[in-house]
């Protein structure tokens, strides 16, 4: 990658990481607002409070999106910062799970199931990890558009004659 | 047996008078600040036992407020609160005397055991 693409990247990258730490931050608002909630629920008297448990109910549900939602701001934050480093000391089994989370929204605008297996023990290598991450999400986007409905993927990294490779298992595919 | 005295230091107004709110409810003894100036001045009039600082701050960043609080008394322990993708401020924070850290949004019950871990730590 030449030194102006790298820039470009790194200012999507700058931008996207700051974006996610002020949604971070709105979140832990949102959860700690949640959890003062569920605090004085606690301590209330049920028969103090009509429908109880009806706030309880939505208050969980409210805090299962909060941790959806942090489970995704972290997953994006991880991706903003990929270009931090180049080349970087990159564990193949992290960049695996986190691909297979980051294109799950793909996948399942498919019908596909997308999951990773980490390798035992974990592969690490030295490379640029943006052009890794490219080539793991372009061989998604390639397997997605071949496989049918219903189907799933599996990424793992193996290591094979001193090289470390990308593998796929591919269930009910049928239109390769 | 005496309630814990935390300082809790965050830009974020909302979250952290919230937080003090819940800290408060098990029984602990919870100020605020803002910013790392009135942190090190209610540190210098009324010392904490645990302060709970937030690494990304305007003005004194967590880093530099930790160094002077640890220079003002080494004994008052420190929990910072880094974002994601920050861990290593984390660690060097620990490396300049903090206690420990943990990544935001948190886990209040994992923050009540931090505080009680670091209130033993003093004595």
């Amino acid at each position: 990658m030449n030194n102006l693409k790298r820039r470009e990247v790194a200012f999507f990258g700058k931008i996207t990481a700051g974006v996610t730490h002020e949604i971070n931050n709105i979140l832990a608002i949102i959860q700690e607002s949640s959890g003062l909630m569920e605090d004085i629920l606690e301590i209330t008297d049920n028969n103090a409070f009509p429908h109880k448990d009806k706030f309880i109910k939505s208050l969980n549900r409210v805090n299962g999106q909060i941790q959806r939602g942090i489970d995704i701001v972290a997953r994006l934050n991880w991706f903003a910062h990929s270009p931090d480093h180049c080349p970087a000391n990159l564990d193949l089994n992290e960049i695996t799970e986190q691909m297979a989370l980051l294109a799950s929204r793909f996948a399942r605008l498919k019908n596909i199931v997308l999951e990773s297996d980490p390798s035992d023990p974990p592969l690490n290598i030295k490379s640029d990890p943006i052009w890794l991450i490219m080539a793991l999400f372009e061989s998604i986007e390639i397997l997605l558009g071949v496989i049918d409905s219903g189907g799933k993927i599996i990424l793992s990294s193996q290591k094979k004659q001193n090289r470390c490779v990308y593998s796929r298992k591919i269930h009910k595919c049928i239109n390769l | 047996m005496d309630r814990i005295k935390i300082l809790l230091v965050d830009d974020e107004h909302e979250f952290v008078t919230t937080l003090a709110e819940r800290l408060e409810l098990r029984n602990m003894k919870a100020t605020i600040a803002m910013d790392g100036e009135t942190a090190l001045g209610h540190i210098e009039n009324d010392p904490p036992q645990v302060v709970v600082l937030d690494v990304m701050m305007p003005g004194l960043g967590g880093l530099e407020v930790l160094e002077k609080i640890k220079a003002i008394d080494s004994k008052i322990q420190v929990i910072l609160l880094t974002g994601h993708g920050a861990t290593k401020d984390g660690i060097r924070g620990m490396q300049l005397g903090a206690f420990d850290y943990l990544i935001k949004p948190i886990d209040i019950e994992e923050l009540v055991k931090k505080l009680n871990e670091a209130v033993k730590g003093m004595i």
